[in-house]
């Protein structure tokens, strides 16, 4: 699999290779490559990974925010994988810490390049990982970096229960405004939406910067 | 009376009113100390008060309390 750097400070332009593609091409090319940025990479999912990423997923407090009433098996996570294979819509990246460490997974889905859109979630990361390094962060800004400068989408929308008011205030921060509320397994979620043209991860960056530099010593 | 600048810190980083900070805030107990909040407040820190704070005290710090005891370990008042 080809490997390429994503540094979202530098705010890089999508490659030559993707830049003439049509949005479906678009996200089958982004389904081959590697992802390298300042403390993480994003490879994209392969049922390889669907071991710690079931562990992961079934972790009590994941199983809450996604709305998951039972342990995920096995055997639903491998008919996920084949289902998830199958669409044309749908990116899907394990989170690996810059040692190549399992750190969770992130995804964007029911892509829709004609109407300018998609969905942001399922990010799950190792929180003994995530509380000591920026990789919520990272993982954030380079998805909505691939997916309002280098998908081309106009608008990113996401649903968070209420209860996880850490993932409401993360979504705050990246300049999601509250867009009313849904009913998703049963459960009730908060909806947000970020328009891209509205996408100003400047704040952020000295914080990436720093920790950057950090990871560099 | 002058502003802690400890207080300071926080509020600016969790983007909290400063009379809101208090010695027993603390991460469990207030929404916009999520995850990226945390790290802002780290890269603040180490910035303001010239350390690099070792991995157990970024995971440690988890109230202002914490985030004081672990400064007067690296030698600095806050």
């Amino acid at each position: 699999m080809d490997s390429l750097a994503l540094d979202v400070t530098a705010a890089p332009p999508p490659p030559a290779a993707l830049a003439p593609l049509a949005w479906r091409a678009r996200v089958a090319w982004l389904r081959r490559h590697r992802l390298a940025g300042s403390t993480l990479t994003f490879v994209p999912y392969a049922p390889a990974f669907a071991q710690p990423l079931l562990e992961l997923r079934n972790r009590p407090h994941n199983q809450f925010n996604l709305a998951q009433d039972a342990p995920l098996t096995p055997e639903q996570q491998r008919a996920w994988s084949e289902a998830y294979a199958a669409r044309d819509n749908d990116l899907c990246w394990i989170v690996l810490t810059a040692g190549g460490e399992f750190a969770g997974a992130t995804r964007l889905y029911d892509i829709d390049g004609d109407a300018g859109r998609a969905e942001k979630g399922g990010l799950v990361l190792r929180e003994e990982l995530a509380r000591g390094t920026p990789l919520a962060l990272e993982s954030e800004l380079m998805l909505l970096h691939l997916a309002c400068r280098w998908l081309g989408l106009a608008r990113i929308v996401t649903s968070v229960r209420p209860e996880n008011t850490k993932m409401c205030s993360i979504n705050d921060r990246l300049g999601f405004r509250p867009a009313g509320e849904t009913t998703l397994r049963g459960r009730r979620y908060l909806r947000a939406e970020l328009a891209a043209a509205g996408f100003d991860p400047a704040p952020l960056l000295p914080i990436l910067r720093h920790w950057k530099t950090r990871h560099a010593r | 009376m002058p502003a802690d600048p400890l207080h300071t810190v926080f509020a600016a980083n969790l983007n909290l009113p400063l009379e809101s900070i208090t010695e027993e805030l603390a991460y469990r107990g207030v929404p916009q100390w999520d995850s990226i909040s945390h790290m802002a407040l780290v890269a603040a820190l180490e910035n303001r008060y010239q350390v690099m704070l070792e991995t157990q005290d970024v995971l440690g710090l988890s109230s202002v309390a914490s985030a004081r005891a672990i400064l007067r370990k690296y030698g600095v008042t806050p």
